[in-house]
């Protein structure tokens, strides 16, 4: 095997691995703040991607820069799946969750398949070209090209997941969903609004979702199914990395990343199955994930 | 709170079924062509059935057939029709689902009388609704489902009712064979398909007539799962083994990826592959990448000849654009084959279907021929009748040669 073909295919993964690393971080997120999380996510990235997608093309038809239209079109589907993200809250967590310890886990999967099917109304079931700012460019380095977009991608993973540590541990704020998810009565006790914060925990994971969705979009052909497939993996990376720890899945999506794109080199067909083998074997050994906290429960 | 939460609850199950059942409406009509679209039993109007996908994933095969299915019907109406009757065209919606196809062709044959049916797009499809067909013995013309078995199905029964105008797999494997290894003479071939029914059909024909008939075997094979959103392995796969050609069998959406993974990697050989690569998806969702080296199986160009030529200026001059070539070609041959065939024997089934099977004087806008069935063969296209076609720098399909 070529030495450059494991090297583009740890490229390859690296750039995968940070997509699903910034989608899982919103299970995380809302984990640690209500113990619940949205198993539709995929289907609000596929949204974000989808409406990035038509806003771009809308808006460099109409002339204008590429990069307004990437930026605009960031900002809309910030808002719009920020906003379904908190109405996802309102009606299929908030309601639930006293009335049945365990029904948020279908009423998300609920709220996923009304967005799939409302998505398919919208933009059909064909999938979709999504429009780079960068067009097609690709950046040749002699042994090995890379598309520009894909360096846009890692670099933006990077930023969004570092801009999101220091939020959550730095900032006040972060400190008070923390807190929430510590001990709820004494955190409410302290003057913190557990509702307001389980609310903003899901806009936060909304919009992970939606940043994902634009991402990712030119790398592959976005259409209404896409979400089901990018929600599994964003959630094996939760898994692995130990869905209490950021740091963690950050680093277990570029591990399921890479290593699925290597054994991509053995065969395509089997890329799959190897990469779901490896969570059951690091499940098997480390229960908590790779870097989850050991709880020692005691009988 | 409980009982909030409750009702919260049913309103929202409700929301849900509602929104579950909605699915991408498209119109469909019992009067495309007639001005009598109430009185379909009349004594001036006769019914043909037309049972195609209008949405799903195969929509738009649905609509280059439905154009020129209508197409064809538009001319034998204004040509007199049947002693002065008119063909009615009534067209539903299959889904692209086969059990929705098996609805559909009931209401056809069952409401709507129909004396022959064209269609579908999906191999599935017709596999469904075919037995209900030849029980009621009413003649089917295939335009698009290209699965080898459909028409194998009755081959044995005393008259086979189904009929096919489109290239079946195996057909397009030999012409690709033929072109690479007969004419070419290659013999270093790669071989990239998707693990879905499409692509391992194809690979077991290729894998087959590549042993039965050259005594060869494909350099390398790769294959990738259809949700794969990366197919740059699969092409690297390919330059590290210096293949001389890739024979592709995927569908559009998959085409398409190849075609990006072989912009970003650059692929030394040129891709060969079916019909499904020459679809205009694969056009919208990466423009020029179609050019260069991509070389697909087809039964009609629009500059095949001067029939084919023209037959595109009408396309374009009714529907202000030809979205699909080949399916409304294809559509527009099944439908006359059943015109034509009224014309001579008038509107009984049995008799339409013996017409259809015994022409010898047949004339079609694709590579058809004047006598394109037999007893023993219902497909119109064999080795002879398909041909390598590619893109033009205007992006327009043309003949390779």
């Amino acid at each position: 095997m070529d030495l450059t073909d494991v090297l583009k295919a740890i490229i390859n993964g690296l750039v995968y691995g940070s997509v699903y690393a910034i989608i899982a971080q919103g299970y995380y997120i809302t984990f640690i703040t209500t113990k619940t999380m949205n198993f539709g996510q995929g289907d609000f990235v596929m949204l974000g991607s989808l409406i990035g997608l038509s806003t771009f093309t809308a808006i460099t038809a109409a002339g204008m820069g590429v990069w307004i239209a990437f930026i605009a079109s960031l900002l809309l589907v910030i808002i719009v799946v920020g906003i379904s993200g908190w109405a996802l809250e309102q009606v299929a967590i908030r309601p639930l969750r006293s009335w049945h310890s365990i029904g948020w886990i279908l009423s998300t999967v609920a709220v996923a398949m009304v967005v799939r099917n409302v998505a398919m109304l919208i933009w059909g079931r064909d999938v979709l070209m999504a429009p780079s700012p960068f067009g097609r460019a690709i950046l040749d380095l002699g042994i090995l090209k890379i598309r520009y977009h894909e360096i846009f991608v890692l670099v933006g993973a990077a930023v969004i997941m570092l801009l999101l540590y220091v939020f959550l541990k730095k900032s006040l704020f972060g400190k008070a969903l923390e807190a929430v998810a510590f001990n709820k009565d004494a955190a409410s006790l302290m003057g913190i609004n557990p509702r307001l914060m389980a609310s903003i925990a899901f806009i936060i994971a909304g919009t992970l979702a939606g940043v994902g969705g634009v991402l990712v979009g030119p790398m592959v052909h976005p259409g209404a199914f896409i979400g089901l497939f990018l929600g599994l993996k964003a959630f094996a990376v939760a898994i692995i990395g130990g869905i209490e720890n950021p740091r963690g899945i950050f680093i277990g999506g570029l591990l399921l990343g890479v290593s699925e794109n290597l054994f991509a080199l053995y065969s395509t067909s089997m890329k799959e199955a190897a990469a779901f083998f490896l969570i059951l074997v690091i499940l098997a050994v480390l229960p908590q994930g790779l870097f989850g906290k050991r709880v020692k429960e005691k009988f | 709170m409980k009982k909030s939460s409750a009702i919260f609850l049913v309103g929202f199950m409700v929301l849900f079924t509602i929104l579950a059942g909605c699915s991408p409406q498209v119109k469909e009509t019992g009067s495309a062509s007639t001005s009598d679209p109430v009185d379909s039993k009349g004594q001036d109007t006769f019914n043909i059935g037309l049972a195609i996908s209008m949405s799903g994933g195969t929509a738009l095969f649905g609509e280059g057939v439905k154009r020129g299915v209508d197409l064809a019907v538009k001319e034998f109406n204004d040509a007199g029709g049947f002693e002065g009757q008119q063909a009615n065209l009534v067209l539903y919606d299959d889904e692209a689902k086969p059990e929705k196809s098996i609805e559909i062709v009931q209401k056809l044959i069952n409401q709507d009388n129909i004396v022959a049916l064209v269609g579908p797009a999906n191999s599935g499809n017709a596999m469904a609704h075919i037995p209900f067909v030849q029980e009621a013995k009413i003649p089917e013309v295939v335009p698009v489902a290209t699965g080898t078995k459909i028409t194998q199905e009755y081959k044995d029964a005393d008259k086979n009712y189904i009929f096919r105008v489109a290239p079946l797999d195996g057909v397009q494997v030999s012409a690709i064979l033929k072109e690479l290894i007969d004419k070419q003479g290659l013999t270093k071939l790669g071989v990239i398909h998707d693990t879905e029914g499409y692509g391992q059909g194809g690979r077991e024909d290729i894998l087959k007539q590549m042993k039965e008939n050259y005594n060869m075997e494909p350099t390398v094979i790769s294959a990738f799962d259809p949700k794969e959103l990366n197919l740059e392995p699969s092409i690297r796969e390919m330059n590290n083994a210096g293949v001389e050609a890739v024979v592709f069998y995927g569908l559009a959406p998959q085409s398409a990826k190849l075609l990006e993974a072989r912009f970003n990697e650059g692929l030394d050989a040129p891709i060969y592959a079916t019909w499904a690569t020459g679809d205009p998806t694969v056009l919208n969702l990466v423009g020029d990448l179609v050019k260069d080296d991509l070389y697909f199986v087809q039964s009609y160009t629009i500059d095949q000849n001067e029939v084919a030529k023209k037959f595109h200026q009408k396309v374009v001059d009714t529907y202000g654009e030809d979205v699909f070539p080949i399916a409304t070609a294809q559509g527009y041959d099944s439908a006359k084959l059943i015109l034509d065939a009224i014309k001579k024997v008038g509107l009984d089934s049995e008799k339409i279907r013996d017409q259809i099977e015994s022409f010898t004087d047949f004339e079609g806008v694709t590579a058809i021929k004047s006598t394109p069935f037999t007893k023993e063969n219902h497909e119109a296209f064999g080795i002879d009748e398909v041909f390598i076609a590619t893109y033009n720098d205007d992006l327009q399909i043309i003949s390779a040669e």
